[in-house]
C-alpha cells in the first residue's frame, strides 16, 4: 500500500538538517537552498524504509553529503570545505594557501571513500562510529584512508613551490 | 582516547524523535546531567527555528497541504515535488460525501470502515473488501473513549506500513465521534495481495514498537492474516479490517 507522508511535518522535522549539510558543502544560500529541495525530496521518498531503524539522521547525512559533492564535481570547481587549519599537524605544511590549494587538488581527485573519511572527520567532527553508520566504512578503513590524504597533503606540500595547482 | 557517552547522530536523532525508546531514556538522562549536550540540543532547536522562519515550508515546497500520500511501488518513478508528481490528497471528498457525528456519544463502539472513490466518483464501501491498484481509500473510525490511535497494514509477507504516526513513534491523538474520517486517504499501489489494517485505540500513549512487534507476532502464530488475533492488553481495542488487492 501506499505510504503515509505528511510532508510538511517532515519538512519541519529534517528541513534544517538537510540544509545545514549543504550549506556546509556549497557554501552558498541559495545553491544550499536547491540542494536541500532535491535531498528532502529523495528523503520524502525514503523515508518509509529508514524511519524504522531510527536511520534518518546518518541518512541525511550521506545524502546530503553525496549530492553537493557531485554538484561540485559536476560543475568542476570546489571550494574546499575542509580547511587547512582543522588538519592535524597543519604546522607541518609550509603555508595556509599551499595547504588550501593542495586540499583543493586533494580533495577534488580524491576517491569517495576517502572524501568522506575526511570530511565527515574533519569539517562534520564525527566520530568513527558515526562515520560508520553514515557512510559504511570501518573504523579501520577510515583510519586508513585519513591516513592516506594527510599523507598526499604532506607530499604536496613538500613539493618545490611554483609546481602544482 | 576518552569518548563522549552521546554521539553527534545520536544527539540529533533524539532532537528529531527518531530514535529507539531505550536510546530515547538514555540520552534524556544523559543531557539531563551535562551541560554540553544540554547546550547543543537548545542550539539545535534554535537552528531548527531559525531555519523554519528563514525557509518556510510554503516558501520552499509550494502552497501543498500538510499530509500527502507518497506512492511507494517498485520501479514507480520518484515523486518530485516541484514536478507535482506527489498527489495531495485530503479528507475532504470523503467528508463531504459522507456524515460524520462528532457530537455523538459513544461508548464501546469503536470501529474502522474503509471506503473507496469508485470509478464514477460515488463513495462506497465493499462488502468483499476487494480492492485495486491505483484506487483511492479512505479510512473511517468511530470511537467513544480512545482518544489514541496507531494504524499499521501487514501483508501476506510481513512487510508492515504504518500509517500513523506518520511521524515519531508513538500513538496520535484522535478526536472522538462517530464514522470520522482519518485526515489523509490513501492511493492504493501496486502490491497484489492480501492486506490486514490494524487500528490500535488506546486512552493512554502507545508505541509504535510495542503494537508492530505483536502484530508480528501475531502473524508468525496465525500464518494467516485473516485469522490474525492480536495478543493486547486490556487497555487496548483492536479493529482490522482485511483488505483483498485485485488486478482490475
Amino acid at each position: 500500500m501506499a505510504m503515509l507522508v505528511d510532508l510538511k511535518s517532515l519538512y519541519e522535522q529534517y528541513g534544517f538538517i538537510i540544509y545545514r549539510r549543504c550549506a556546509t558543502i556549497l557554501r552558498s544560500e541559495d545553491e544550499a537552498k536547491d540542494a536541500m529541495h532535491s535531498v528532502f525530496v529523495k528523503f520524502a521518498d525514503e523515508y518509509h524504509r529508514i524511519r524504522e531503524k531510527g536511520a534518518a539522521v546518518a541518512w541525511i547525512y550521506k545524502a546530503a553529503t553525496n549530492h553537493c559533492f557531485n554538484l561540485l564535481r559536476d560543475r568542476r570547481k570546489f571550494d574546499p570545505a575542509v580547511d587547512a587549519d582543522l588538519l592535524p599537524d597543519r604546522e607541518d605544511l609550509e603555508s595556509r594557501i599551499d595547504a588550501r590549494r593542495a586540499i583543493n587538488m586533494l580533495m577534488h581527485g580524491t576517491d569517495a571513500r576517502m572524501r568522506d573519511a575526511v570530511y565527515f572527520t574533519y569539517v562534520e567532527e564525527l566520530s568513527q562510529e558515526e562515520i560508520r553508520a553514515i557512510t559504511g566504512q570501518s573504523p579501520a578503513t577510515i583510519r586508513r584512508n585519513l591516513a592516506k590524504f594527510r599523507e598526499r597533503v604532506a607530499r604536496f606540500a613538500r613539493r618545490p613551490s611554483g609546481t602544482g595547482q | 582516547m576518552e569518548t563522549h557517552p552521546v554521539t553527534t547522530l545520536e544527539l540529533m536523532s533524539y532532537a528529531v524523535n527518531n530514535c529507539g525508546d531505550a536510546d530515547r531514556d538514555r540520552i534524556r538522562r544523559h543531557a539531563e546531567t551535562c551541560p554540553a549536550c544540554a547546550s547543543r540540543l537548545k542550539a539545535i532547536a534554535a537552528e531548527r527555528a531559525d531555519f523554519l522562519a528563514r525557509f518556510p515550508y510554503a516558501a520552499v515546497l509550494g502552497n501543498r497541504s500538510g499530509g500527502e500520500v507518497v506512492r511507494r511501488a517498485p520501479r514507480t518513478p520518484l515523486y518530485a515535488l516541484a514536478a507535482g508528481l506527489l498527489v495531495a490528497v485530503t479528507a475532504g471528498w470523503f467528508a463531504m460525501q459522507h456524515f460524520t457525528e462528532t457530537t455523538a456519544r459513544i461508548k464501546g463502539d469503536v470501529s474502522i470502515a474503509v471506503y473507496v472513490k469508485a470509478a464514477d466518483g460515488k463513495i462506497e464501501q465493499r462488502a468483499d473488501n476487494r480492492y485495486h491498484p491505483g484506487e483511492q481509500i479512505q479510512i473511517a473510525y468511530s470511537t467513544g473513549e480512545a482518544d489514541r490511535l496507531i494504524l499499521v497494514s501487514v501483508d501476506d509477507s510481513g512487510r508492515m506500513t504504518t500509517y500513523y504516526p506518520a511521524i515519531g513513534d508513538t500513538s496520535i491523538a484522535i478526536e472522538k465521534g462517530r464514522g470520522l474520517p482519518l485526515p489523509n486517504s490513501i492511493v492504493l499501489d501496486s502490491y497484489i495481495g492480501h492486506e490486514l489494517m490494524v487500528a490500535v485505540f488506546s486512552v493512554s500513549v502507545l508505541q509504535l514498537a510495542d503494537v508492530k512487534e505483536r502484530i508480528a507476532a501475531a502473524q508468525r502464530a496465525s500464518g494467516d492474516l485473516s485469522a490474525l488475533r492480536l495478543s493486547a492488553p486490556d487497555t487496548w481495542t483492536v479493529r482490522t479490517v482485511l483488505i483483498i488487492k485485485t488486478e482490475r
